[in-house]
């Protein structure tokens, strides 16, 4: 008995075509339901707002959380900012902007273990930082009139923690 | 850019929402500040500590009023979901209002040890939350039957509800809730004005099947017949507090040992208790975590039986046990090594050895109770963490001695049910203690 290892055809936004094991397609629930819909099809499937890089890391990714088990829904607000292996960690060393491509991807992709894990990477870049420093790394602009300033701080200073 | 998407950014935040890392996000900017003020003030917690060294408290408290005080909202006001306001005296109807206004979505309140609002706001509060899950108003003491009827018929869809010494409470309050709140998990109903009777737990088994945890501290009218009932009805029951129910019998107690997965067990001075109860207890309910038996005279059997049983053991009161030895401690710590407080104030036979095995073997220890355990020397307690908390009895010139080793010691009254006060020893307080030992008794 032998058991073909389906692959499936994407196609990059820049429209560079992707071939990938169906299984590791399928980390993606919006891939697996497009799969399921379209059937044994051949035609590859468009991912207009996924670039080439970051499709190639998303696949590879994929590709090496396969054999993962299925995601359980956790309680929200259990999540902690820590306990990310090693493998996990070296994959979000990049730069930034492919961070935050990342995220938007796993996003539209609906792959949660990926969407979790950069979010989570980013969460751990805003802690122990302050309001200034968190605005240096991220380049975010402060569009607070000093009123306003004010009034976020009387509003909100009262807890222990500072 | 991602961080421009406000659900991004939210589930970001969610990573952060513990320990209040969130808190500087909300002053990076306008979107951070929408995004992270409802994440962060999900809760609002302001716990007194019934001390009076709590300015830090009472400065929070003030801010926290201010809020409430001004004309617009907070942003983040609909997003509270859990508001916790203890050991607060002046907790007024007016401000109950306020709080009402303001914070819309409340499921979970807690008022313990919180006093100064009585029947008018607590049916404004059923008014308000009918969706109320978790209500503590633990010691109110100025509530009667009137709102906590009302409250049972408003918020059928509490879960927990704590109202033990809340004021005047009797049966017809336990009727009321009895026949409305089919969801609660908890209640807890123990004071010394309470009326309530084996005819209302009656009532209780009859029509809440998902109880878990009961608090009958101080109902001193209940018999062996309610525990007969709650044996027979909550066969899964996880918490159960008895404590100064003088009119059950050591036989009616035994009857607990049929809760095998009983985790939180208090008996405080049911004296009549025989060892061998406990000893079949303890045997039978090898999951509790949680045992009180201040002052049921326990001897060494007991301690023995837990050590044998009750590997999960993180709080273990025996404070009163005059006929403790070494060899029963030393036995347990060894086995039971999760305890985390350990209260053997007036074992007066404990010595060096058994404070050696517990600095030893119990590495989880926070809290250390060994008033007038006058045979443990200095040296003992040299052997023990720095920033464990103990308390003691000692004679003023040992005192000073301690005071290098010990971060805080604690002068709690008769009567330890959990964590004493801790006081920090320094200029008068000192002096006070130094001057009249006795009155830390």
């Amino acid at each position: 008995m032998v058991t073909e290892v389906k692959r499936v055809k994407l196609t990059s936004s820049e429209g560079t075509e992707f071939q990938v094991d169906r299984n590791v397609a399928e980390r993606s629930v919006l891939l697996k339901n497009m799969l399921d819909d379209v059937g044994e099809s051949d035609c590859a499937i468009p991912l207009p707002n996924v670039t080439g890089p970051i499709l190639t890391k998303v696949i590879e990714y994929c590709t090496h959380h396969k054999d993962d088990p299925p995601v359980s829904h956790e309680d929200e607000f259990k999540k902690g900012s820590e306990d990310i292996d090693d493998w996990d960690a070296e994959f979000c060393k990049v730069d930034q902007g492919t961070l935050f491509e990342l995220i938007l991807s796993a996003n539209y992709l609906d792959i949660k273990p990926l969407l979790d894990l950069t979010c989570k990477t980013v969460a751990n870049m805003i802690k122990g930082k302050s309001p200034d420093e968190i605005r240096r790394t991220f380049n975010i602009e402060n569009d607070f009139s000093p009123a306003e300033e004010e009034q976020v701080k009387f509003e909100n200073d009262w807890c222990e923690e500072r | 850019m991602a961080l421009a998407l406000p659900e991004l950014l939210t589930k970001i935040f969610k990573f952060l929402a513990e320990d209040k890392a969130l808190y500087p996000a909300l002053f990076v900017s306008r979107l951070w500040s929408i995004c992270s003020g409802p994440i962060l003030w999900r809760r609002i917690e302001l716990i007194g500590n019934g001390g009076a060294f709590g300015e830090k408290y009472e400065i929070q408290l003030k801010k926290f009023m201010g809020v409430l005080d001004r004309k617009t909202k907070p942003i983040y006001a609909p997003s509270v979901r859990y508001l916790k306001i203890t050991h607060y005296y002046e907790l007024s109807n007016q401000v109950i209002e306020k709080i009402i206004k303001i914070f819309p979505n409340i499921t979970h309140l807690d008022f313990k040890r919180t006093c100064g609002f009585d029947d008018t706001a607590l049916i404004k509060i059923s008014r308000a939350y009918p969706n109320l899950i978790h209500l503590n108003v633990f010691n109110n003491r100025g509530l009667t039957d009137h709102s906590i009827s009302k409250l049972a018929k408003a918020c059928n869809k509490l879960q927990y509800l704590e109202i033990s010494w809340s004021g005047d409470v009797t049966d017809k309050s336990i009727y009321k809730i009895a026949r409305s709140c089919y969801s609660l998990k908890h209640l807890g109903i123990g004071g010394g004005k309470s009326c309530i009777t084996d005819k209302s737990i009656c009532e209780i088994s009859r029509f809440n099947p998902n109880i878990q945890s009961l608090n009958f501290n101080n109902c001193e009218k209940l018999t062996d017949a309610t525990i007969h009932t709650l044996v027979g009805s909550y066969p899964d029951l996880r918490e159960l507090d008895l404590s100064n129910c003088e009119r059950i019998t050591d036989i009616g107690i035994r009857q607990i040992a049929q809760c095998r997965n009983l985790e939180h067990l208090a008996l405080n001075s049911l004296e009549f208790i025989n060892d061998k109860t406990i000893c079949i207890i303890v045997q039978s309910c090898p999951n509790i975590r949680y045992l009180n038996l201040e002052f049921c005279y326990v001897t060494d059997t007991v301690v023995e039986a837990i050590a044998q049983s009750c590997r999960n053991m993180e709080y273990l009161n025996i404070y009163g046990s005059e006929s403790i030895t070494d060899s029963s401690i030393s036995k347990m710590v060894k086995k039971c090594s999760y305890i985390q407080e350990l209260e053997l104030g007036y074992c007066g036979l404990i010595t060096d050895t058994a404070i050696k095995d517990v600095a030893q073997h119990l590495s989880n220890l926070k809290y250390l109770g060994l008033k007038y355990c006058v045979n443990i020397s200095k040296e003992a307690l040299d052997m023990l963490d720095p920033d464990l908390e103990i308390a003691i009895h000692r004679a003023i010139s040992y005192l000073s001695s301690i005071l290098h080793h010990v971060s805080h010691i604690t002068g709690g009254t008769r009567g330890i049910t959990g964590r004493s006060r801790s006081i920090n020893l320094i200029g008068r307080e000192f002096l006070t203690y130094f001057q009249s030992p006795r009155t830390l008794i």
